[in-house]
């Protein structure tokens, strides 16, 4: 029922603190609700505890926020704290829940985040070598080509499409669009991959409100209802699995959530997907049912996903162009979806009823699926 | 180099370190066997952004070698210097050595 969000980028002179509790307060304020009317509130973060050693910051941001003293809180990563707000309300248990993701990260040194993200991985299979995670997709990068004749000149049309969406965005963390030719003279990041290939450490903070379709009101012209939102589970070591292109986590969530939603991937007008590095989005758009597996970058230079295409994907910018504040992001691409549903984004896909969010966790173990829809 | 593995004596199955449970069938027994240290390229980067603590082995290759054997297995590894125009998907390696950053194996043909 409420949104709110912060752009997305470098702010040296702000707190997580503060920009957790902007993001709140903006959806408090859209929702039209009193805070003390917010029975639950889940509030996702990545970073904080591992780096700046601070834990459990749900209930601070919840004091600033002025929320009643007794609701549940918790900390996750935000596309689980809007499951588990969304799982709230579905069962009955509550009907007013405030989701929220934030994340402070720029102010931390480059390589200790590459670290702190990096030890995601499994230690003594992966991390230890040295792999990082632009090293992991690169891995599936060098099969993806190998195994469909793609090169990454067409893997990078991934960037250049979403940085020229992200430039109409203002909460986008990069405004200016790129060319082939900058992104193949810049640095590597991990061959093939290069740095423009790679989502950029961002800081941010998104929160939306959650209510019951019924509670909602009759007067309020702008709910998106959630048909959908599944959370599924892949193999924790990519290399023990067959398919090495294919996030079986993603696939797992998708159908179960088209099932929930009970629509097929036809149904969908325009896509949010978690484009963490360029090669993720072709292979999620193929194992979220659009494209078959290894049409994905196909499909990119055909323009199906461009915004001018049957299929607009990340019309936002995505994570390429937006930042990826990892605690915060799920919820800015909800915040994105609603938008655009809503019929009053920046960059609007005509006519947009049914949108899907698709958002992955580490090496893509974990994966949630929504699928929001335009209540009037 | 030889490269010490632990076997399911009831699927087969390979694994690089000691493991109570065996994922693929859930047998609690393994054999440990001593491997030749062979296989192939099955994927490869050079990393140029590293993580903390590794800045003073940049540039440095992490590979996936899919080792030769029954049941074929994959690891991550990394690539010892040498024969870098060799470097591709299918490319034969061997293990070198073992340190405190993993198993280096060599391009060998």
């Amino acid at each position: 029922m409420g949104i709110g969000s912060t752009p997305f980028g470098v702010f040296k002179d702000s707190s997580l603190m503060e920009i957790a509790t902007c993001a709140c307060n903006e959806a408090l304020n859209d929702a039209g609700i009193e805070r003390e009317q917010i029975q639950a509130f889940y509030l996702g973060n990545y970073l904080y505890g591992h780096l700046p050693s601070q834990e459990t910051i749900a209930p601070m941001v919840a004091d600033n926020l002025g929320l009643k003293k007794e609701i549940e809180q918790a900390c996750f990563s935000a596309s689980i704290a809007f499951r588990h707000g969304w799982l709230l309300v579905a069962s009955g248990l509550c009907d007013y829940v405030l989701v929220a993701g934030v994340e402070k990260m720029t102010d931390l040194p480059n390589d200790r985040i590459l670290a702190t993200i990096a030890s995601s991985m499994e230690w003594e299979q992966h991390g230890k070598t040295g792999l990082t995670f632009a090293g992991y997709f690169a891995f599936i990068a060098q099969r993806y080509m190998h195994g469909f004749g793609a090169d990454m000149d067409s893997i990078h049309k991934v960037c250049i499409k979403n940085r020229k969406n992200g430039a109409k965005n203002p909460r986008s963390r990069f405004r200016s669009e790129i060319t082939l030719e900058r992104i193949k003279n810049s640095g590597l990041a991990a061959s093939p991959l290069r740095v423009f290939d790679c989502s950029a450490n961002t800081d941010g903070a998104a929160a939306a409100v959650l209510v019951p379709a019924e509670a909602a009101g009759k007067t309020r012209n702008e709910l998106v209802e959630i048909l959908a939102c599944s959370q599924a589970s892949g193999r924790s070591s990519l290399w023990a699995v067959e398919d090495e292109t294919t996030m079986s986590a993603t696939m797992y969530a998708a159908r179960a959530a088209y099932s929930m939603a009970g629509i097929a991937p036809r149904d969908i007008d325009v896509v949010e997907l978690y484009d963490c590095f360029s090669i993720n989005e072709i292979v999620s758009s193929e194992d979220l049912g659009f494209f078959k597996k290894g049409t994905g970058a196909l499909a990119l230079e055909q323009g199906i996903t461009e915004m001018d295409g049957s299929l607009p994907v990340n019309p936002s910018g995505g994570l390429i162009s937006k930042g990826h504040p990892v605690g915060a992001t799920g919820l800015g691409q909800i915040y994105e979806m609603v938008k655009q549903l809503r019929g009053q984004h920046e960059n609007q896909v005509a006519g947009a009823r049914t949108g899907l969010v698709h958002h992955q966790g580490a090496t893509s173990e974990v994966s949630t699926v929504t699928i929001l829809r335009r209540r009037y | 180099m030889k490269l010490v593995v632990h076997r399911c004596s009831q699927c087969r199955q390979l694994f690089t370190r000691p493991r109570n449970i065996c994922s693929e069938c859930g047998n609690t027994v393994f054999d440990e066997e001593i491997l030749p240290g062979k296989g192939q390229i099955f994927s490869f980067t050079t990393i140029y952004k590293p993580p903390e603590g590794y800045h003073e082995q940049v540039p440095y290759t992490v590979i996936v070698v899919e080792l030769t054997d029954e049941q074929p297995t994959r690891i991550i590894a990394r690539l010892s210097p040498g024969k870098e125009d060799k470097l591709a998907i299918g490319a034969n390696v061997v293990l070198e050595k073992v340190n405190k950053y993993g198993y280096f194996f060599s391009i060998s043909s």
